[in-house]
């Protein structure tokens, strides 16, 4: 393991040890990441937290706690990514982990090469909104865009119809890259698009979504 | 709330206040009539107690009197407080002496309070006023008084003769009180009959015109009234055309024809009274039927007396009618008090009966009493005033019909809000057992869902895990194998998320959901993925079921191509066109080309995987094809869109 400055400080928190084992893989084979700690429960990754990091990739389910703890203190802190690791990839935990801060997802995976792609695509700050997370989106906002909802007080949902027309197709399945080359527009446009969504959907839904989460049980 | 029964019958009044209010009412309007004209008339003439009684008459040929001898001259007597001569068409003549005093600051009259037909004063053979006795009815006033100025030159200081010549069509000649004396008071006495008998009548015929007008038309437009409002324009044409008969000036044998008109009249007045109230009560069959019986009486008889024109006739008249006329007073003033339903129209219309009756009596009551020689009744004939009472009644129903239209009004105002408010209610119910019975569908919804999702979970990846664990204990299988084996249950179990998550009101975005599905899998076995989704509008209809049919068709031919096929780019084509089958409008197009080695007959009929691709488009109505390119493989999958369903519950299949 070397300390190179120049890569991207990394702590891990996954309490199952063969995925724990993968992701370490992948991160240690990574040219741009540098694995800091590999913390196995909630309680380890409270602690590995007080040292300096860039990205944090931690588990929702930790048996003794729920990762979106850490998600929400890492993107407190403002400079730091996370990613969330989730098995099933739902649109639930997904959602939970997007308004708590989180920059993207992985899924659990046995194939490694599945975890390194998914890792590169949001460090490349590529699809943090999948197309379900995208279509659900949509029709939060199709939901809220009764006039009262447009006149109300909550401008910071009010998505300009680019970001919408973005959004729509997001949620039809394309990537940054190909919706940019249909409106032709450049894949970094796009980027700061979607960071814009992303943002006013977090800013607008967080504390409202993570209430939601803990009446669905997503947070104990 | 007010009820129309309750605005119909609102008085429970004492049998006391009853009679009280009858007498009241019969009091005020008899002496109203009776003061008014009587006391008016009689205070402006100073010596209204001494009417000229002392006549002669004669019968003539012409105005010739001053010819004839005195001995032509017979006395006669007044009857009652008239006087009639004994032949129709014939020309009479009767002569008084009156004494005047010549003073050169005095003007003298002659006033006639009321004659038929034709009239002619000379004073000492000198004309002061001629009526033509043929041919000329423009000024004739029939009902209306005469007045006469003696001109200052005819007069002689003493005794002077006045001469009236009189003649009748028809009926006998007839002449009532007659005055001389100072010109100023007998013009006002004048003026006042003058108004009374002819003005007044006109203006109130006028009013009774109006009221006629008026109460047909609001019957016309009236839904809840509209008989009471026609039969109160009835009895107004009745009274108006019983007051322009009376009027109307006698033509030569026309009396009978205008007395007739006069009496049928008077009953349609009558009868349409009892027919207001009938119309009214609808229990007043009884009432109408008396009403009926003494209006018809009454008015034959008067007719009958008019035809014949005889003193006897007279006499029967008053000595008739005076029990008849007291007689329906009482009965009206019973029916009156004991009337259930006060101070309602069948009370005003039995009242308005009573008080037509009670100018009769007036006019019974003055004959008799002058024949008796109680001086102080001399004038008085209320005839012409009975319509004055009617008015009045007429006035007060047209007040009570307005005031219940307003009450009912109100009432239909106060039912339409309580109508207003249950139906809200009921509304409100209705939203509520609506919203219940959606929460009840909604739950069988999900329970059903959930037994599909309990199935899928046996039949995929309960049976692939399974067939996993036997394979493992059987063979001695490769972790590579059991890996792979897990990686398919585990991309079924996302499908089965996904399909549950997705929009699927929305099959452009279930479809992108797919994509972010398989798009690690390609980019781990560096395939490039050539996305062309070609769905722009919103398509709804399909449910969570279907959706899991299209994922795991596409995840099959994905899974295919990446085992099978070593292809370097895979193509996804999804598009909605229109049917060309009847039975739905547009189908879901999906065309999954790889660019690989192609497949092989063999692989065609034997490869699970495609046989399963075509056994789900089937359950979807849809079918599946796949062909070799040339260039590699291509499964089509089409499916037709189910019609929209608006009120698809979340969740449940469609």
């Amino acid at each position: 393991m070397s300390d190179d400055p120049g890569k991207i400080k990394t702590i891990l928190i996954e309490d199952v040890p063969a995925a724990r084992a993968a992701f370490t893989e992948v991160i240690d084979l990574h040219p741009r990441l540098h694995l800091v700690e590999a913390a196995a429960s909630w309680a380890e990754g409270k602690k590995a937290l007080e040292q300096d990091y860039d990205l944090l990739i931690t588990d929702l389910d930790l048996g003794d706690g729920t990762g979106l703890d850490f998600v929400k203190q890492a993107s407190a802190s403002g400079d730091k990514k996370v990613i969330v690791i989730t098995v099933l990839g739902d649109v639930k935990s997904v959602m939970a982990s997007v308004e708590a801060g989180a920059d993207g997802y992985v899924l659990k995976s046995a194939q490694p090469e599945e975890l390194k792609s998914a890792i590169t695509t949001v460090l490349e700050g590529g699809a943090p909104i999948s197309a379900a997370v995208a279509g659900h989106l949509l029709k939060k906002i199709r939901s809220e865009n009764t006039p009262q909802a447009i006149e109300g007080d909550r401008p910071a949902t009010r998505l300009t119809s680019r970001e919408v027309e973005i959004l729509t197709e997001l949620a039809r399945g394309f990537t940054n890259k190909e919706v940019a080359r249909q409106l032709g527009i450049s894949p970094y446009t796009v980027a700061e698009h979607v960071k814009a969504i992303y943002r006013k959907m977090a800013v607008s839904t967080r504390s409202e979504a993570v209430s939601q989460a803990y009446r669905e049980g997503l947070i104990r | 709330m007010v009820s129309t029964d309750s605005i119909i019958r609102d008085s429970k009044d004492s049998l006391a206040v009853r009679i009280f209010n009858y007498i009241s009412l019969f009091l005020i309007c008899f002496f109203a009539i009776v003061l008014v004209v009587y006391a008016a008339e009689r205070s402006m003439i100073p010596g209204a107690d001494e009417r000229l009684t002392d006549f002669r008459v004669a019968s003539v040929s012409s105005f010739d009197a001053e010819t004839l001898p005195d001995s032509a001259f017979e006395p006669i007597q007044s009857q009652w407080y008239s006087y009639r001569l004994p032949d129709p068409d014939q020309l009479y003549v009767m002569r008084t002496d009156i004494d005047l005093q010549k003073m050169s600051d005095k003007d003298y009259a002659f006033y006639i309070t009321r004659a038929r037909d034709r009239i002619s004063v000379f004073l000492n053979g000198q004309p002061v006023g001629v009526e033509r006795n043929e041919g000329d009815y423009s000024n004739v006033n029939f009902l209306g008084p005469r007045l006469y100025t003696l001109p200052d030159q005819f007069v002689i200081d003493g005794k002077n003769t006045i001469d009236i010549y009189l003649y009748g069509y028809s009926l006998r000649p007839r002449i009532y009180s007659v005055f001389a004396g100072e010109r100023e008071p007998l013009v006002s006495a004048y003026f006042w009959r003058q108004t009374l008998n002819v003005t007044a009548l006109n203006v109130v015929n006028g009013i009774g015109v109006f009221v006629a007008i008026f109460s047909l038309a609001v019957g016309g437009l009236s839904r809840q009234q509209r008989h009471e409002y026609v039969v109160l324009g009835l009895i107004m044409i009745f009274w108006v055309g019983r007051n322009v008969y009376y009027q109307m000036p006698m033509h030569k044998w026309d009396v009978i024809h205008q007395s007739l008109m006069f009496n049928i009249t008077t009953f349609g007045l009558v009868m349409s009274i009892a027919a207001f109230a009938n119309a009214w009560t609808a229990k007043a069959e009884r009432t109408y039927r008396i009403l009926a019986g003494i209006g018809l009486g009454y008015t034959g008889f008067s007719f009958l007396l008019d035809l014949v024109d005889t003193d006897w006739g007279d006499t029967l008249y008053l000595f008739l009618g005076l029990p008849v006329v007291v007689g329906a007073l009482l009965w009206t003033g019973w029916k009156f008090i004991t009337f259930r339903n006060q101070r309602n129209i069948p009370y005003f219309s039995i009242a308005a009966f009573g008080i037509c009756l009670s100018t009769a009596l007036v006019d019974v009551l003055s004959e008799i009493l002058v024949s008796s020689n109680v001086a102080w009744w001399p004038l008085v004939t209320t005839m012409p005033y009975s319509p004055l009472a009617i008015v009045i009644v007429a006035l007060g129903i047209i007040y009570v019909l307005a005031r219940r239209t307003l009450q009912l009004r109100q009432v239909e105002e106060q039912q339409r809000v309580t109508l207003a408010t249950e139906l809200a209610e009921r509304k409100a119910e209705l939203a509520l057992s609506y919203e219940k019975t959606r929460e009840q569908e909604k739950q069988a919804a999900i329970a059903q869902e959930r037994q599909r999702i309990m199935l899928d979970m046996h039949d995929g990846i309960g049976s692939q895990l399974l067939g996993l664990q036997l394979q493992i204990k059987q063979h001695d299988l490769s972790s590579e194998a059991v890996s792979d084996g897990l990686q398919t249950s585990l991309n079924d179990l996302r499908l089965i998320v996904d399909s549950l998550d997705t929009e699927t009101d929305d099959i452009g975005m279930a479809l992108g959901a797919f994509r972010a599905r398989i798009q690690p899998q390609l980019s781990a076995a560096g395939v490039d993925l050539d996305w062309q989704m070609k769905i722009c509008k919103q398509i709804s209809g399909f449910g969570p079921e279907a959706v899991l049919h299209i994922y795991r068709s596409m995840q099959e031919s994905v899974t295919n191509a990446l085992r099978h096929s070593g292809m370097k780019r895979l193509t996804i084509s999804m598009e909605v066109e229109a049917s060309s089958d009847e039975a739905t409008d547009q189908t879901l197009n999906i065309r999954i080309t790889d660019d690989g080695r192609g497949i092989g007959e063999a692989e065609l009929l034997s490869r699970r995987g495609l046989s399963h691709i075509s056994k789900r488009a089937k359950a979807l109505h849809g079918s599946a094809t796949v062909r070799n390119t040339g260039n590699g493989t291509e499964i089509f999958l089409s499916v037709p869109i189910p019609p929209d369903n608006d009120i698809r519950l979340p969740g449940s299949p469609s």
